[in-house]
């Protein structure tokens, strides 16, 4: 192998994964022209894992990527030779797209198929001809609006991709105009790359933008591209949330850095139901109804008003019957916010088939780098269990022994301790089991937040904490995502939900608003030693372990047996804010 | 007619004697480039990434071998589910493998260790490994030839190495029907002795008039048979479809071991190997043995590719460092790639409770007093402590085996003591 050579990133294997060294002088260069035909699937330190797919292929080929820019990428950045069937298919897939377009003419909407016999062999595929409307040429078929969305998804899964070229409805008119001082008198611009993003979802107007997937870390301001958005297109929006909280915060941001008028913005969730040009719903109430054989009454929400534009927050936590609703909106436009499109139901191809594709995807640490987010050190505290539980804990049911070591009551100690390290850090104790935050917040005289608090509470005790009145919160998961809390830079996990990777991203992306200062933050999570909690931890830490996050372990039992020996300060070494105390 | 023995690497050209030339004429046969628009590069023998694995897979410990020395296919199915791989494929490059004296059986027990032609082998050496492989050819042969069938020699003796080589110049790039392979092969090797001979002299064999019957005898039906197979398992001849019905081939393999093509340069050897926080190990297929088995033993492996990738997981490590320590063994091979991230440091560093000593002793029934006094209460007892065993668990007491419960009972009950039992 040349010299030259062996400094390549690439190292394309045979299943269609590129692995990416980091390190190499070329890994810029790589990057940006992987970016344009394949998926990052994970990026932990060193080396990152691209996959490309017949979806990444014939996204790149709409974006006018040619496949022989992609070879030439592909041989030439790499340190072995390229497998010649990963070319081969390469080519194949790319040759598909195109052979499908949705029009819309005098007719209605029309699906074009390039040859006579791809028309006959969808015909007679059974899923895909029952959504096919007449026949109306040998290459040509009507198509039932209301059948867009369900199509396109038939169609991607036997595996044509449907160049939709059909538009989308303008919805009504709404001026929106970003300011460039806020409300607040501070002055406001769109980062570079929230312009991008924006720009990018977009794509001047045109049909090929106006529906997709923007994914962003937590801090890295989300809401601010969607407002963007919003103010690119000069239309009526409906935004969906996760809680009432984010709502109240898109309503905030959107009269704080747009020249909307307060009448313009109104909430529709279970406290009140006002619907205005820009609408901010949650999706519990999308999804609300009496019982089980009852229809979804809120659903009604998506045909109230001439929306021309819908925003789908935390796209990744998107509820089964809204999916259904959206495969009949694609004549609307749509954009998907999210910093993990991780779903634990694995539906991430819905997502891409009725939401659209992933348009924008920035590592976490890159922001990082620039100092858009705060950095951030993980660590894992493992506390042994005290003897009585640790018996209890072998001679229980497998389905009760994560309960009982994630109520691990030595937990407490370390919670102190952690809270000494960082004295006037603004910190969350965040947790899974509501008893056991309780007795935290009772022993440390820390206000509680879960779901039975009352939604004024709520908003009076994140007021608070914004204010820096109150310095500790105690919250369950209601505060796993959309809440900004933008002085947070200490987190302590006590408890969480199994292996959910999301939610550990989500959970450290609370303390990831950029900070004044050294803009550091620190997020722990205490674990039980040897039980099934270290394992789920093992698993929750994927997610931010592929971003490049890295987890700094801690032996408290090895930790203090260390600090008696050597008859030094028992005090545990956790980092501070000013560097690591030992 | 003139053919190259290989384009474009061929060693020689040679002249196809008249009966011979007639005869591949006469066969209904199909160029290669109709089969394949765009034929594959001469590969290097016996050196795939997916052979290398299935090698470490088996040197790992992790499969068993069979009295025969043959992979035990329980053992086979169960890695090649974690690995997605085709336990088909497994199965025959584990079977030559073997007989190619590359791994063996170790002694009497199950386990692999390497063989003669190990070293060949992980450092991609042509010459041994062409003569272990057309040997192992053989014995392939001689393998699928059911017992019951009489042969006159041993398959050793054979010469169908010198056969399949006289064949695969005359059928250079051409692809016969597979359900006429057998009666080709056999009607080939009794073309003219001379003209076989002849043949046979322009490829460098030496002269053996007794070759064409000996082939004979061997390619009766349950030969034929044996043929296809040995060839397919070796890797010296592939089959491909085209318009509805199955084609031969002999590959570049074969002519590489039997020396009628020159073999391309060595390909450069993936050798790549990190550690990442998220414990997946990227080890490249031709890193040398000493650091793939050990990865293969403890880790969970996750893709059989160029670079292979695998997961350190707990569990996996659980349950395979309590038969040998070995695990310290693999961290100094992970060690190799650089400094250990955190998370794997940690999971290594961790003794893993499988190794962890259990001690066993009967008991004859196990009892839970109503509080710690009660306890003490009985444990001190004159005439209650002698049917007590020592040891017991926190908050228990443990009846000696030898000892009746029911007599305990009856006895704490005289002394005042509620006693009940739980269950029987």
């Amino acid at each position: 192998m040349s010299a030259s050579r062996s400094e390549n990133p690439f190292i394309v294997q045979s299943d269609h994964t590129v692995l990416v060294e980091v390190d190499s002088p070329r890994y810029v260069e790589g990057r940006d022209a992987l970016a344009r035909f394949a998926e990052l699937v994970k990026s932990p330190e060193h080396v990152h894992t691209y996959r490309i797919t017949p979806l990444s292929i014939w996204n790149a080929r709409a974006a006018g990527v040619t496949v022989e820019w992609i070879r030439e990428k592909m041989r030439g950045l790499s340190k072995y030779d390229v497998p010649r069937h990963v070319e081969i298919e390469i080519a194949e897939y790319a040759a598909r797209y195109g052979k499908l377009k949705l029009t819309r003419d005098h007719r209605g909407l029309v699906l074009s198929l390039s040859a006579a016999v791809l028309a006959e062999e969808l015909v007679r595929h059974q899923t895909v001809a029952l959504l096919l409307g007449q026949r109306i040429g040998s290459q040509d078929f009507l198509v039932e609006p209301a059948e867009r969305g369900r199509l396109k998804q038939s169609l991607i899964r036997v595996g044509y991709p449907v160049e939709d070229l059909a538009g989308y409805r303008e919805g009504e008119q709404l001026e929106i105009i970003l300011r460039s001082e806020t409300r607040g008198g501070l002055s406001f611009h769109l980062r570079d790359y929230q312009r991008e993003a924006a720009e990018t979802f977009y794509a001047a107007g045109t049909a090929r933008g106006g529906s997709g997937v923007i994914v962003l870390p937590c801090g890295a301001g989300k809401t601010i591209v969607g407002l963007a958005c919003m103010a690119r297109l000069q239309t009526s929006t409906l935004v969906l949330t996760t809680s009432v909280t984010a709502t109240r915060q898109w309503s905030a941001e959107l009269l704080d850095k747009t020249t909307l008028p307060g009448e313009a913005i109104g909430e529709y969730s279970g406290h009140t139901k006002d619907i205005r040009p820009v609408t901010i719903a949650t999706y519990n109430i999308l999804t609300w109804r009496r019982d089980r054989t009852d229809r979804f009454a809120h659903l009604e929400l998506f045909d109230q008003r001439d929306w021309g534009l819908i925003i789908y927050d935390e796209v990744h936590l998107l509820p089964a019957p809204v999916f259904q609703v959206t495969a009949g909106l694609q004549a609307r436009r749509r954009l998907g916010l999210t910093a993990t499109l991780v779903r634990e139901d694995g539906r991430e191809d819905d997502v891409f088939a009725l939401i659209g594709p992933k348009k924008v995807d920035m590592p976490w640490k890159e922001l990082e780098r620039q100092g858009w987010i705060a950095s951030a050190r993980c660590h894992e505290v493992r506390v042994a269990m005290p003897e009585p539980l640790r018996m209890d804990y072998a001679v229980a049911f497998a389905r009760d022994r994560f309960r009982i070591a994630a109520e691990n009551p030595r937990k407490k100690d370390i919670v102190r301790e952690i809270l000494a390290y960082h004295p006037d850090a603004q910190t969350l104790i965040i947790g899974m089991y509501v008893e056991q935050l309780r007795e935290l917040a009772d022993e440390l005289e820390v206000p509680l937040l879960t779901g039975a608090t009352r939604q004024s509470r709520r908003d009076e005790l994140f007021t608070q904490f914004k204010a820096g009145s109150i310095r500790l919160l105690a919250v369950s998961k209601v505060a796993n995502f959309a809440v900004d809390l933008p002085d947070a830079s200490v987190a302590i996990q006590v408890s969480g939900t199994f292996g959910s990777r999301q939610e550990e991203a989500q959970r450290l992306g609370r303390i990831l608003r950029p900070k004044p200062g050294e803009n550091q933050a620190h997020f722990y999570t205490l674990v039980s030693q040897d039980t099934v909690e270290q394992d789920f931890a093992l698993k929750r830490q994927l997610f931010l372990c592929e971003q490049g996050y890295q987890y700094e372990i801690h032996d408290i039992e090895q930790m203090r047996q260390k600090k008696l020996a050597e008859q030094s300060c028992p005090k545990l070494p956790f980092p501070t804010n000013n560097g690591v105390n030992q | 007619m003139t053919v190259n023995s290989k384009m474009p690497n061929s060693k020689s050209t040679v002249t196809l004697p008249g009966s011979i030339r007639g005869f591949v004429e006469r066969q209904a046969t199909r160029p290669l480039e109709i089969l394949f628009e765009s034929p594959d590069p001469l590969f290097y023998p016996y050196c795939e990434y997916w052979r290398r694995a299935v090698a470490a897979m088996l040197l790992s410990g992790r499969i068993a071998a069979k009295d025969d020395g043959f992979p035990n296919m329980t053992d086979v199915n169960r890695i090649c589910q974690e690995a997605n791989f085709d336990q088909y494929l497994f199965e025959a490059t584990g079977k030559f493998l073997v007989m190619a004296k590359i791994i063996r059986r170790s002694g009497r027990t199950s386990r692999y260790e390497p063989a003669k032609f190990g070293d060949a082998f992980w450092n991609r050496q042509l010459q041994p490994l062409q003569e272990t492989a057309r040997q192992a050819f053989l014995e392939l042969v001689q393998h699928f030839t059911p017992s019951r069938v009489w042969r006159p020699t041993l398959a050793v003796s054979s010469r169908l190495d010198v056969l399949v080589a006289l064949f695969a110049t005359a059928f250079a790039d051409l692809a016969i029907p597979w359900d006429q392979a057998g009666n080709v092969f056999l009607e080939f090797s009794q073309l003219p002795a001379p003209d076989l001979i002849d043949l046979g002299k322009q490829l460098g064999f030496k002269k053996r008039r007794s070759d064409r019957a000996g082939w004979g005898r061997w390619l009766d039906e349950p030969g034929q048979k044996a043929l296809l197979s040995a060839l397919s398992v070796s890797s010296w001849a592939y089959s491909t479809e085209h318009k509805k019905q199955t084609w031969i081939y002999l590959s570049d393999t074969a002519r590489i071991i039997l020396g009628l093509a020159t073999p391309p340069e060595l390909p450069v050897p993936v050798v790549d190997f990190k550690v990442l926080p998220n414990l997946c190990v990227l080890a490249g297929a031709d890193l040398p043995p000493e650091k793939l088995v050990p990865l293969f033993r403890h880790c969970k492996i996750k893709r059989i590719d160029r670079v292979f990738e695998l997961q350190l997981d707990k569990r996996q490590l659980t349950e395979t460092t309590p038969q040998e320590p070995s695990v310290w063994n693999l961290r100094e091979v992970l060690e190799e790639s650089g400094p250990l991230p955190a998370t794997a440091d940690s999971l290594l560093r961790h003794r893993p409770l499988g190794g962890g000593e259990i001690r066993i002793r009967g008991c004859s029934a196990i009892v839970q007093p109503e509080s710690a006094e009660v306890l003490d209460a009985i444990r001190q007892h004159s005439r209650l402590k002698g049917y007590l065993e020592v040891g017991a668990p926190k908050g228990y007491l443990l009846i000696k085996q030898q000892s009746n419960p029911s007599n305990f009972i009856q006895r704490c009950q005289e002394l005042g003591f509620k006693a009940t039992i739980l269950q029987s």
